[in-house]
């Protein structure tokens, strides 16, 4: 569906940056038009729809250290990150110790981080957002993961490139903004609101989830370099290797047994 | 009116080089190589710090820690070997990495250095004997800034100039270069981690310093002649002022703060700073920008980008390198990442145009390169490397 915004102002507005043409031109594509494009350019549906899972090796950098990295990821929800050495904040390497971050669809846990040694189910929040990143084939393609509006806001130039900048409304009231490229029709950027639990205190931080360097995986393009930008902080998956299709136990996202409740309030 | 103190042929002689810039205005580097990197002229074993390399002549000066304790050094700039090697003050521990942040700044047959507890001292660049030595915790009853002190000392005339940190209206000190005698203090704020900024304006040298509340420009008298708030909350600004000629001052910070810039506007001898734009598109870490023309080169948080000066407009954003550092020479962007990549790219605001990659350090490297007669010295907390970038 095509919902665009249109307007006769020819007024750039510069915003951090941003330059927004607001009204979209008679030479701007519609919605689907972009979509038909994006779709082709991951490869087309059959290829897409062909893909089950993923198994991604390389690194995770943060805080200028370099962590061993291994994630998988299987439809319709399900992730699982283990990063080796992870220390919170990335001051120092822990020598031995594993992080894990999974969700299976509905839940959400981790392990070997400092506020969860052990298996630790995340807050309803976290849960939720953890869920819409593992969204198997993103924010713009239908995959039952999370039933979405989507809406094209117009063509941008940003940090010097040609984008369309689609919203994407969420059945759960939920909106983020995601950049495709109008040069080769991928996926550039997600602009979206992450929430911490209660017991981290509840905050909003606006996140910009930025994507690169995609290649060839069984017949789709994926990302092999994501760049995860907060106030705070940015870090970075640069994968090495994907491998597709190979076969992944449900024990991989599934909460263990003696998986713990999420923190307390604190 | 330009930038102030550029000394182009003392060598890389300080902070940022010979204008404070991270500029250098040597040619003839090449700019390709394999990657295996340019040649390795030769690696040397240091010990933990963030302070970079200055260099005079054939040595090179800069700050480690070891043990208990932090030490200026002296190198030979051919080998890497220690000529000598003078403690500073106790280490300064932190998670991220202990040692020394400030940088050595070399006249003479002096050499300026400050350690990460406060101490401030002259050294014979003969010998690294101490010529006299200052605490400014002691001299100014003031607190171990949270992340220590990082000031990198400024040499204007026959000042040393330093963002001390001192109680009441101290917060920067210019000391008598010869003698260390404290020749003025001037400004009540809490200094931010970053360094004093020399510029040429209206016919007169300035200092431009970053503190906590705001961005001022001091007179050589320590005089207040200018200045303008940014992000009054943000106490952690590490990255320099940036002077874009011919007047307009550019000042950054990460953890959501962002970038300003204010123009400097003069009537007789009044200067006034004008805001001219903020906003969030560059958001210096560590380290500074650096200004070509109307354009600047630096790291948006963990994000190598391309900005008007004039405007805030972002032109180009390459990510992949971290929190990086760069300088700029013969027309290239020398970058090392954060993970110890070492990468050239055209310094032009058209687009992102990589020439050269190669890994060159292992592990968290974020002090920024030193140029100097072709010679590129890099360093991280384990290792100081020494690279041929002539062509």
């Amino acid at each position: 569906m095509s919902m665009m915004i249109r307007t006769t102002r020819a007024l750039l507005l510069v915003l951090g940056g941003l330059a927004i043409a607001p009204g979209v031109s008679a030479q701007t594509p519609t919605l689907d038009d972009v979509m038909a494009r994006h779709l082709q350019a991951l490869g087309g549906r059959d290829k897409i729809e062909a893909l089950k899972t993923v198994t991604k090796k390389g690194i995770y950098v943060y805080n200028g250290l370099e962590f061993p990295l291994v994630a998988y990821h299987a439809r319709v929800a399900k992730s699982r990150e283990e990063i080796v050495g992870l220390s919170h904040w990335a001051t120092k390497p822990r020598p031995g110790i594993t992080v894990v971050r999974a969700v299976d669809g509905e839940k959400a846990w981790m392990s070997g981080h400092e506020r969860a040694m052990e298996p630790t189910l995340l807050a309803t929040e976290e849960t939720a957002d953890a869920i819409l990143i593992a969204d198997f084939d993103g924010p713009l393609l239908d995959s039952g993961a999370a039933s979405a509006r989507l809406e094209l806001i117009g063509r941008v130039t940003d940090e010097g490139e040609d984008l369309f900048q689609i919203r994407v409304v969420r059945a759960s009231g939920t909106t983020e903004d995601v950049y495709v490229s109008a040069v080769n029709h991928l996926i550039r950027r997600r602009n979206l609101i992450a929430k911490e639990g209660a017991a981290r205190g509840g905050f909003q931080k606006p996140q910009v989830i930025h994507y690169d360097d995609y290649r060839v995986v069984a017949g789709v393009r994926l990302p092999f370099s994501i760049q995860v930008d907060e106030a705070l902080f940015s870090r970075e998956y640069r994968f090495e290797t994907m491998e597709a299709n190979s076969s992944l136990a449900d024990t991989l996202f599934v909460p263990p047994a003696d998986v713990k409740p999420p923190a307390p309030r604190q | 009116m330009k930038a102030g103190a550029a000394d182009t042929a003392r060598g890389w002689f300080q902070y940022r080089g010979p204008s404070r810039d991270g500029i250098s205005v040597e040619i003839g580097l090449t700019k390709a190589f394999g990657p295996a990197g340019p040649k390795t002229l030769w690696r040397t074993p240091i010990g933990p710090g963030f302070s970079a390399v200055s260099v005079v002549g054939d040595r090179l000066y800069t700050m480690h820690a070891e043990g208990a304790q932090e030490y200026a050094v002296c190198l030979d700039a051919a080998t890497g070997k220690k000529i000598w090697s003078t403690a500073v003050g106790a280490i300064f521990n932190n998670e991220y990495g202990d040692g020394p942040r400030s940088t050595p700044t070399i006249e003479g047959d002096k050499a300026f250095v400050h350690g990460s507890q406060g101490r401030l001292a002259a050294l014979k660049i003969a010998d690294g004997s101490v010529l006299w030595q200052v605490e400014l915790r002691q001299t100014f009853e003031s607190e171990l800034p949270t992340w220590a002190f990082t000031s990198a000392p400024l040499l204007i005339g026959d000042l040393v100039i330093i963002e001390s940190g001192g109680k009441g209206a101290r917060a920067v000190a210019a000391f008598d270069k010869k003698t260390g005698a404290l020749r003025w203090a001037s400004h009540e704020d809490q200094i931010v981690y970053s360094s004093p900024l020399p510029i040429e304006f209206n016919g007169k040298q300035q200092i431009v310093v970053m503190t906590k509340r705001e961005v001022i420009g001091l007179d050589l008298k320590g005089q207040r002649l200018w200045g303008f708030p940014f992000a009054a909350d943000g106490t952690i600004k590490p990255a320099p002022p940036v002077f874009v000629a011919p007047d307009l001052v550019f000042v950054s910070a990460s953890y959501g703060i962002g970038a300003k810039v204010a123009r400097l506007l003069a009537d007789g001898d009044t200067i006034t700073a004008q805001p001219v734009w903020e906003g969030l598109q560059m958001k210096n870490h560590f380290n500074g920008s650096v200004a070509i023309g109307n354009h600047l080169y630096g790291f948006d948080t963990a994000t190598l980008k391309c900005i008007e000066a004039s405007t805030g407009k972002t032109l180009w954003a390459k990510r992949g390198l971290g929190k990086g550092s760069l300088i700029v020479a013969n027309g290239m962007l020398i970058i090392l990442g954060e993970t110890g990549e070492l990468v050239l790219a055209e310094a032009t605001h058209e687009a992102y145009r990589e020439l050269a990659r190669a890994s060159v350090l292992e592990g968290r490297s974020w002090t920024q390169p030193t140029l100097w007669q072709g010679r590129l010295y890099l360093r991280n907390h384990t290792e100081l490397v020494s690279l041929d970038l002539r062509g």
